[in-house]
């Protein structure tokens, strides 16, 4: 035994067995939350709507009296249950969402050479990357010490060595994305590059020996 | 690599051309007229899945429409290309053109592998 309910859909009066609304209702509930972040929800649910409506009355003007649950069946395979859109759409979005979250997952900022942005080897746009300055202002700054005390090439020359340049993805997230420095984390990255710049240089000095005293024999 | 997520994304690009090749040809298409034109070519798509990209290319004035009365039940939208659309649909079918000749002869090498 069914009972027969009227509802009104896409302005369209339409008499419905009980088991077939709830699973209409559920439906386009299931819709609502599918279309969710979507530009336009709104007009895509009253289309779907209005399609449904139109089916039912085809239904209705082919000799049915009510809609019963396996007409409400029959339409929901025609617009596709939420699941099978999943699968014909919605990947997309759990990927763009996974993705974000790496994105957003804090690094710490890290001095690089930035090939990409380079003038001579990228140790000045690496710096203006680092401390989210314009990259022009170190450039000067190195160009007036280089005029001004002849010492600017030298340090220049030096970073060009010792800083690393940017190649791995992950480097360069570090480089440009990195969390941005306040004077604490300062302190603390430049401890912990002067870490790194020691283990570099005595890396150095060891292949420097190495390759002297290979020299020799 | 998940097998269905790239057939998607492959579907996903050229469904747009698609469905701008239908309502061109019609001149003004019904969305269940498009599906239709789609099932004939057996490009299977779920109506759920075409009334969104509807309101994207609708939305991004590729597209608009106008409500026609039916008698078959409430009244219905009639979609049509807009001029933007027209130029729209021009750039998708030379995309089409050349990656479908690139696919094409990419499969001829592999069938002849000798032949360059």
């Amino acid at each position: 035994m069914q009972r027969i309910i009227q509802i009104t859909i896409a302005g369209r009066i339409i008499p419905i067995e009980d088991n077939a609304y709830e699973r209409l209702k559920n439906y386009l509930a299931k819709l609502d939350t599918f279309y969710n972040g979507e530009p336009g929800k709104e007009e895509i649910l009253q289309d779907i709507e209005n399609r449904i409506a139109e089916l039912f009355q085809a239904r209705i003007n082919s000799g049915d009296n009510v809609i019963d649950l396996e007409d409400v069946e029959k339409v929901i395979a025609t617009l596709g249950d939420v699941d099978d859109l999943a699968s014909d759409q919605g990947r997309r979005y759990q990927q763009a969402a996974q993705q974000e979250v790496m994105i957003y997952k804090p690094i710490r900022r890290r001095l690089f050479r930035d090939r990409d942005n380079k003038m001579l080897g990228g140790v000045c746009s690496g710096m203006g990357s680092y401390f989210d300055i314009d990259p022009i202002i170190p450039r000067l700054v190195f160009l007036l010490a280089f005029l001004g005390f002849g010492s600017g090439l030298l340090i220049y020359l030096i970073a060009w060595v010792l800083v690393p340049e940017a190649s791995t993805p992950e480097e360069i997230r570090a480089m440009k994305y990195g969390d941005p420095i306040d004077t604490d984390q300062l302190r603390r990255n430049v401890e912990a590059e002067l870490g790194e710049l020691q283990k570099r240089t005595e890396k150095m000095s060891r292949d420097l020996k190495d390759y002297f005293s290979r020299k020799k024999h | 690599m998940n097998i269905e997520n790239t057939q998607s994304q492959m579907k996903k690009g050229i469904l747009e051309y698609c469905i701008l090749a239908i309502i061109k040809q019609s001149g003004e298409a019904y969305p269940s007229d498009i599906i239709e034109k789609m099932k004939e070519a057996r490009l299977i798509v779920l109506e759920g899945t075409l009334y969104p990209l509807l309101t994207r290319l609708k939305n991004a004035e590729v597209l608009n429409y106008k409500w026609v009365e039916s008698s078959s039940g409430p009244p219905r939208k009639y979609y049509s290309l807009t001029s933007k659309g027209e130029q729209f649909y021009e750039e998708l079918h030379s995309t089409w053109t050349e990656l479908a000749d690139a696919v094409t002869t990419i499969n001829q090498n592999t069938k002849n592998p000798l032949n360059f």
